[in-house]
């Protein structure tokens, strides 16, 4: 009985690992972005906006049009692409992490 | 297409802060971000108190944001003041979206991902110089460094560290489940 019931039980709470790739980082967070609740989070999102004046104030500051302009320049950057790309050949996507982050607050 | 560019680089721009070995806790693995620790924020708030202020800090559009949000009463170093509300508020309003994710089935995932070779190469590799190295070239890049006096400037040079100390503590909330 033990014998039959000990996997059972271990396979509900531990689901088997597996040992193949399923798409690194990038798969992870892929994963995790699918099963988030988006438009709860939106919804959200949007009240904040509307009656959180610091949260409203972040995201005002970090969407700015002045701070738009420097990420534009700092994205046409040589430099910054070409290490961009030495973490991309890591399997560090840094779009996809700061998707997931923007994500996360339902933006 | 411009909107993907700004996201990929405020993720440098946070990841960096996050990284750069100062005074602040390392972060050794980039799913399990180890939760801070008390000391740690205590002499983060050393850090901000010593730190000189700008002689000359011209008002700029961001700060007027935020003194018309909050009626113009913003102390200086909002984390190093107990009183101040500023990231209280901002980390309630964290913990709102935090209460909503499926932390389970996230945990799950990260359970299912966790023996991917692709995936264990990721985590060896950001614990090797060459990481520590790379995330360093970023942070003194002179278009980084511009991200950082947009900040400075803007009357607000907290308001990175605010940024950076509350996605600190939200990743760790929102994957350790801490």
């Amino acid at each position: 009985m033990a014998k039959v019931l000990i996997p059972v039980v271990f396979t509900k709470f531990y689901p088997p690992v597996t040992k193949r790739s399923s798409g690194g980082l990038n798969g992870l967070l892929d994963a995790i972005v699918a099963i988030l609740p988006k438009e709860q989070l939106r919804a959200l999102f949007d009240d904040k906006m509307q009656n959180r004046p610091v949260f409203r104030a972040v995201v005002e500051i970090v969407t700015s049009d002045e701070l738009m302009a420097l990420i534009d320049a700092a994205h046409q950057s040589s430099e910054i692409r070409t290490l961009f790309g030495r973490l991309l050949n890591h399997g560090i996507d840094m779009e996809k992490i700061v998707s997931l982050r923007f994500a996360l607050v339902g933006y | 297409m411009k909107f993907i560019g700004a996201l990929c680089l405020l993720g440098a721009f946070v990841a960096t802060s996050l990284a750069m070995p100062q005074d602040r806790p390392q972060v050794s693995d980039p799913i399990f971000i180890r939760p801070t620790r008390p000391e740690d924020i205590v002499s983060h708030r050393h850090s901000l108190f010593n730190m000189k202020p700008p002689s000359v800090r011209p008002a700029s559009r961001t700060a007027d944001l935020l003194r018309s949000a909050m009626n113009g009463d913003l102390p200086k170093h909002p984390i190093g003041n107990e009183n101040s509300h500023m990231l209280h508020e901002l980390m309630e309003d964290m913990r709102d979206f935090f209460n909503l994710y499926p932390r389970q089935e996230i945990r799950n995932l990260i359970r299912e991902h966790i023996n991917d070779p692709e995936l264990r190469a990721t985590v060896k590799f950001v614990r090797t110089p060459e990481f520590q190295e790379i995330m360093h070239a970023i942070a003194h890049t002179a278009e980084y460094r511009a991200i950082g006096q947009y900040f400075a400037t803007a009357d607000w040079p907290w308001l990175q560290e605010t940024i950076t100390e509350a996605v600190r503590e939200f990743d760790a909330q929102a994957l350790t489940g801490e």
